[in-house]
This record gives structure tokens, sequence and C-alpha cells, in this order.
């Protein structure tokens, strides 16, 4: 069930708040909690009802390697807890890769049918390690079972995140005065939500038609105006898909008086690739960093290693999203861009801070091309694909006509981009609009915003715009029946 | 604040309606624009859609190098293919292109069948045939179809309508002021589109905007227009004479109105009349009005609020047509 379909916003969310209300008053907020498990549980259920039991397996799995940990402390024991969840991982995502690849040797086939991928399985596995290692340094003490299958099944960022910390989540369904479902909270988080599931089913789903007439006939050479087009039509798919399910995500779980930590702001208004992981999946990037990359040395060992751990690190995240060599690719060519930038400040040494105008839109605008380029590889079906694309977007596929007609791509793309780019690249985001309402954890007003006439007068136009978008995005979902593209995020 | 607040709402819903949904936006509809040849074709190369806000269709109309509704090329037809011309109907309004009679016709024939209709009138067609003799390699055989709805009834074509919602046989509106800001937002709104959607396939919203005189239903328009004397005369001498210039095979499209409506008797005389007097001339003519009638149920040929055939009557006409061309040219065709 979609956060963007019918069943979710007429059924599904105002049933279960309204059950929630309900336990909360009469029951208690151990009943609430309970409860809020079994319906994440049926949410997570209605795409394929088999796999909650891949779920559940998982979460007491998990569960009972916590608790043991957090008892005896030991490292043996977390390993084998690492080594669960990347053998369930490995097997259900990455075994048919592994067949797909060895089976090119010579002399070797190996055929493991079909493996139905469990959804979401990276964003939980995930999520469960970093709780395994927390708890194992420490950092998590509750073994409560209700708070840990919560933790991990909480429907709001179940499919595609936030990756939530332990100690993010938990205390606050313990603060009377945060769990707690009021008209402020309501407010607030229907606001931030609706201006999500607008970015959604309105921008995301329909740039995607674009994206998709090209990528899907990528084989077909497309010529420059083709390939930037598709290209740059999946740059603003994939931007306001994630950032629209991670609005929904912080929203839904705002009506619970549940705050999330930020985890999309803005990435492509960066100036550098690292300033772009910094704000794209921000809670990914934070996973990667602190149980990843630092545990390989991080930058404590020298330059040669530092890069040699971004590179991998990047490589591994590339690995996360897809079982694919192009996934691999694209997190490579992350990592690539992230050592060059790191290259670049030690040879450029300190600037002044705030950097200048010119220096930042130089700085944006070869981010921007970076971060375009390497989505090709990310949603190209194949290697072949990909190449073509890349081959159209330099030019070796031809010019094609000027005058718009072109097989692949309807050129009314390059209106719409006129609109989308002024707003990604210049808009304040969701969580600076909503800043009176502390929407996230540890969110900070970027304070060049005080120059942005957006942001200044939110309070006077930013209710009426989000419930303009609430009405067309709802208009949209009622014409279109329920028939949204999945999110881009859910299937890795 | 009402005011900002509405046409804050008008934006974004403007805005969110043409990206989410795409074939409401009128600029991606049917448009005939290119003009060549004394024609107005479509433009070339484009690829457009045909959709009904009553839910009858929702097509894609895709225009090749010449303008023409045909992923084949006239330049590639020889003389022992087919052009069929005509009107709206042979356009295949409100149809996918596999679904016309002139597709559904080669199949059935074994030869290949050239679509050169756009909508328009007799004059049109005998520009078309012009256009595209000059375009094909030999000299194809024509079939000729005469509309008698809009050709015989000296019905006036509006000049060619960007949207579907004012062009064919179920155009026209009366009241100016109303009018115009109809035809306005229609060319302009794809809220409009999708507000007209809502109300048409709603039937308490459609009976009420019924009652209150801003929609008619379409079929319940001009239940038919009878053609005096001359206009009779004039159409049938106009068909004889294109029909034989090019040796053409003449298909008369029955008006809907001859079954439906308070003047089908009156309806059926004149086009009894005008097949007669083509016939007579020595043409060849397939008359489609008995096809139609065979099973007693013509109107289910149409859709339910347009008076375009369905599929259906594409594939009846198709057959009928086949068999027909089948007697005429024997062992020829």
């Amino acid at each position: 069930m979609l956060f963007s379909s019918l069943p979710f916003l007429f059924g599904f969310f105002p049933a279960v708040m309204i059950l929630v209300w309900l336990s909360e008053r009469y029951g208690g907020t151990r009943v609430s909690l309970s409860l809020l498990v079994i319906v994440s549980l049926f949410f997570y259920a209605w795409w394929n009802p088999p796999v909650v039991i891949l779920l559940i397996i998982s979460v007491l799995v998990n569960y009972a390697f916590g608790v043991a940990i957090c008892r005896a402390q030991r490292r043996d024991l977390l390993a084998l807890a690492v080594l669960f969840n990347l053998g369930l991982i490995g097997y259900f995502k990455y075994a048919g890769l592994l067949a797909e690849t060895l089976s090119m040797l010579p002399g070797v086939a190996i055929d493991l049918g079909t493996i139905t991928l469990p959804l979401a399985i990276s964003f939980f596995t995930f999520q469960q390690i970093a709780y395994q290692v927390d708890v194992y340094q420490g950092k998590v003490r509750d073994t409560d079972f209700v708070h840990y299958c919560l933790f991990v099944t909480f429907f709001p960022q179940l499919i595609a995140g936030p990756i939530v910390h332990h100690q993010e989540i938990i205390p606050q369904f313990e603060e009377r005065k945060r769990f707690n479902i009021t008209l402020d909270n309501l407010a607030a988080g229907g606001l931030i939500f609706a201006i999500g599931l607008y970015k959604k089913v309105v921008i995301a789903d329909g740039i995607a038609a674009f994206s998709d007439s090209v990528f899907d006939r990528a084989l077909e050479n497309p010529n420059v105006f083709e390939a930037w087009g598709g290209a740059l039509a999946y740059g603003m798919q994939i931007y306001f898909d994630f950032s629209g399910y991670s609005d929904m995500a912080i929203g839904l779980a705002r009506m619970f008086g549940i705050r999330l930590p930020a985890n999309f702001a803005s990435p492509y208004k960066a100036a550098s690739i690292i300033e772009f992981w910094q704000t794209w999946h921000m809670t990914l990037s934070r996973f990667l960093r602190d149980y990843l990359y630092i545990p390989l040395g991080g930058n404590r060992r020298g330059d040669a290693r530092r890069y040699a751990n971004l590179i991998i690190t990047m490589l591994l995240g590339g690995l996360w999203h897809g079982a694919s060599w192009t996934f691999v690719f694209w997190g490579g060519l992350h990592g690539m861009f992230l050592m060059i930038n790191h290259l670049w400040r030690r040879i450029r040494g300190p600037v002044p801070s705030p950097a200048s105008p010119a220096s930042r839109i130089a700085g944006r605008a070869l981010t921007f091309l970076a971060v375009m380029v390497a989505w090709v590889f990310f949603r190209a079906e194949s290697w072949d694909a990909a190449v073509a694309m890349i081959h159209g977007m330099i030019g070796m596929n031809g010019l094609g006509a000027l005058d718009g007609s072109w097989a692949l791509l309807d050129p009314g793309l390059y209106l719409w981009l006129c609109v989308l780019l002024p707003v990604v690249w210049l808009a304040p985001n969701t969580q600076e609009l909503a800043c009176d309402r502390d929407p996230v954890i540890g969110f900070v007003p970027d304070p060049a915003l005080q120059n942005n006439i957006l942001w200044r007068r939110r309070r006077q136009w930013f209710v009426l715009f989000a419930i303009a978008c609430a009405i067309a995005a709802l208009i949209v979902v009622v014409i279109r029946k329920s028939a949204s593209e999945d999110f881009i995020y859910m299937v890795f | 604040m009402v005011g900002v607040f509405a046409l804050t709402l008008f934006a974004v819903l403007e805005f969110s309606v043409r990206l989410a949904v795409p074939e409401y936006n009128p600029s991606t509809h049917l448009e005939f624009s290119w003009h060549t040849d004394g024609l107005v074709l479509g433009q070339p190369g484009t690829t457009k859609r045909q959709i009904k806000n009553t839910g009858d269709f929702n097509v894609e109309v895709r225009f090749n190098r010449l303008g023409l509704r045909d992923s084949q090329d006239i330049a590639n037809a020889d003389d022992h293919d087919f052009i069929i011309v005509g009107d709206s109907f042979i356009f295949g309004w409100g149809v996918e292109e596999q679904e016309r009679v002139s597709e559904q016709l080669e199949s059935r024939i074994g030869r290949r069948v050239f679509n050169v209709a756009v909508p328009g009138d007799l004059d049109t067609y005998d520009k078309l045939i012009a256009y595209a003799m000059r375009k094909a390699a030999g000299r194809p055989r024509v079939i000729l179809a005469v509309s008698m709805e809009t050709d015989v009834a000296g019905y006036q074509m509006p000049a060619p309508s960007r949207t579907t919602a004012g062009a064919g046989p179920a155009a026209g509106n009366k009241g100016l002021g109303l009018r115009d800001v109809k035809g306005f937002l229609t060319e302009h709104s794809a809220v409009y589109f999708l507000l007209t959607q809502q109300i048409h396939q709603t039937p308490w919203l459609r009976d009420g905007a019924v009652r209150l005189g801003l929609i008619r239903p379409n079929l319940q328009r001009d239940q038919g227009r009878l053609a005096p004397g001359e206009a009779v005369s004039a159409t049938a001498a106009r068909t004889i004479d294109i029909a034989r210039r090019y040796d053409a095979t003449v298909v008369l499209l029955a008006s809907r109105y001859i079954w439906f409506g308070d003047k089908t008797e009156a309806l059926s005389d004149i086009h009894d009349a005008v097949a007669e007097r083509i016939r007579n001339a020595g043409v060849d003519v397939l008359d489609l009005k008995p096809v139609f009638e065979a099973d007693g149920r013509p109107l289910e040929y149409h859709f339910k609020n347009d008076g375009h055939w369905q599929p259906a009557g594409h594939a009846a006409a198709a057959a009928a047509l086949a068999r027909h061309l089948k007697d005429r040219y024997g062992d020829a065709l």
C-alpha cells in the first residue's frame, strides 16, 4: 500500500489514527505501541503477505541477538548478528547477481530460480545492523520487545527510510507529551505530508513518463537532446520521488507526534559532491559513514587509505541500492567524485566562509552535472543502455532535429524543466518552510535563507500553498485511481 | 485572501493536471494545423491524443511525414493498392489506427490500403485524392467514402478544430457568450477538461448541468438536418464527378439520425435518393445503410455520446467493403 494510494489515504491511515487515538485514550501507551506494531505489519503484508513472515523472523532473531549482546557485550555475538543480517540480504538480494556473474565463467551454469526480493529488505536490515552495533557499543540499553518491534516496523519509515537509530525514536514513544495525536501535530504533519504527496503524485510520477520514454528505448541511440532530456527528467523524477517520500514519511510520523531524522535537504543546491552526500539520503550517508567508512579506518590512516575507504564505501553503497553492476558503477563513480573533491580541497586550501557567489554557482553547476551523468548508470536497464545514453549526451549520436521532432522524447519536457530546475536550485525545502513547527530531528535552517523571499514570507503563503497542493494531489490520485508509480527507493 | 487562494489553487491545479495527466492538456490534443496543397492536415511527425470528455474514447493519433494518419507512406503505393478517402469516420475518429476500416480492410483483402482521410467535405476529398496521387509511386485505386450526415446535408464543416470537443458532426452550441468562454477554456485549460469530464461522467452532475442549460447531450443536439433538394443533387453530382475521374468505389456512410431522432424517415429517404442517383450514373456504390441495419441494432456501431463509429462499426464496414471489392475486381484484386 503506497502512501499515495487511495486505500492508504482514505482507508488505512484514517483508521489507524482513530484506533491509536482510542487506544491511547482508553488503553494507554503500551496498548497504542502494540497496536502500531500490528498495523505496521499489516501495512507491510499488503504487498505480499507471505513475505511478512521474513520480516517477523528478521525482527525476532535480531531482537534475540540484541538482548544477548546487551547482556554479554560479546564481539562474537555481534559478528554473528551482522552475519545473519548480511546472509539474509545476501541471499534475497544478491544471490541472483552472484549466480549470473559466475555463470559468465566458462563451464559454470548456476540457476537459482526466481528469488522474490522482499520489500525494503535493505532498509530494515541496515537499521537492525546499526542497532546491534549500538547495543554492543552501549549506546542502547533498552531491550523492551514492543519497543524493538516498533523501532523496526513503524510504518511511516518502514519501506524506504529514513534509517533511524533506536535512541532517536523509542524515547519519543515513551515521552507522553510527544507521542500524542493533537491538532498541532495533525496540522504540522498534514502540511508536510501534503507537500510530499504533491511532489510524488504530480511531479515525480508526471515527469516519469519523459524519462521512461528515453531510458526504455536507450538502445535506439538517443540524440543529444533526447539523451540529456532523459537524464535530466530522471534527475527530477528521483529527486521529487525521494523528496516526496521523505516528506510523507516525516509528515505521517509527525501526525503521531514523532519526529524522524532529516533525510533530504535540497541536494541539488549542493556546491560540491561532499555537500551533495550530506543532503541526499542523509540517513543512509550517516549509516555508511558510521558503520562502514569509519570502521574501515576513515581518514585516520593517511590519504591513500582514506581515498580507498571512500571508494569502497561508495561501491558498497551503490550495491546497497540494487543487485546490478550498473549500481556498483554508479557508487564507484560517486566514490571517485568524492575523492576528486577531497583532493581539490587539499590542493586549493581553505576557502573564505562563506564562499563567493561565483564559486558557489560554479560548484553547484559542476556538482549537478556530475550527479546527472551518474544517474544514467543508476537508471539504465543495462550497461549497454547506459553507454548508449552517455554516447547520446556527448553528441556521438548526433544533434537531432532542432524542431523537436524526436522519436524518443516529447520536447515539452524542456518546458517542464524550465519550471522544475529553478525549484530545486532556489526554492526552500519542506523542512525549511515548516521550520516553525520543528519538523525533523537535527534540522537547522540555512542562514542564507534570510535572503530568500519565499522563506521570509512563508507564514503568509505556505499553508495556503500546501492546501492547494493537497487538493491538486488528491484530484490526481482520484483520477488515476491509485495507479501511482512505486516509490523508486522502496525496491532497494 | 479568498481571491489569492482561488488563484493559487487554480494555478497549482492547472500546473498539476498538465504535468500529472498530460492527456488532459489541450496542447496535446488532436489538431489540424499544417497547411499544404490547399489542405489542412496534421503537423507532420507529431503524435497527439484524441480524448472525449464523456469517456467514449482516448486514443493516440500519429501523423506521418505527409500530415496523414497512416503508418504507411503513400509514396510506396502502386497500381494494385487502394487509397481510401473520407471524413472523420474514415480518419478513425475515436479509434486506434489499427482498428480503422482501412487497416481492417487491408488484412481482409491482402492489398495495401492507404488512408488519406481528414475531416472535410467533398472538395477536401478531391484535393486529398490529388495530393495522394502526386505522392504515390503508381496510380492506386480509389475508395471514396461519402458521409450522408455531413456531406449530403450541405453542412459546412467548421474550420478544423484544435480539440476533439468541438470537431466532427457533433459540434455546435448556442449561446454566444457561454460558447466563447467554453471554447477558450476547452482550448487552453486542462482543469476545464477535467471538470467537464467529471460532469459528463457523473450522472447526477450531468443531469444537473443539462437542467441548467450548461450542456446538452451530444446525441440530442440536432436530431439530423434535412438537406434541401438542391443539396442532394449537388452532392450526388459532385460525388459522381470525383468517382468517374478516378474510377472510384463510392461508399455511402449512413447518418445515425436515420435510426435516431424525429426525422428518421425523411433522412432515410434522402439517403436512398442519393444512393440511387449515384448508382444510376454507373458509379460503383457500396451502401452501408443495409449493412448496419442487418442485425437490427445500427446505433450500437456508434459511440454512446459521439456519432462516430466504434471499432465494431469499422469492422462491419471493412467486412462489407472487402466483399464488395472482391466482387468488383475478382481476380484482379
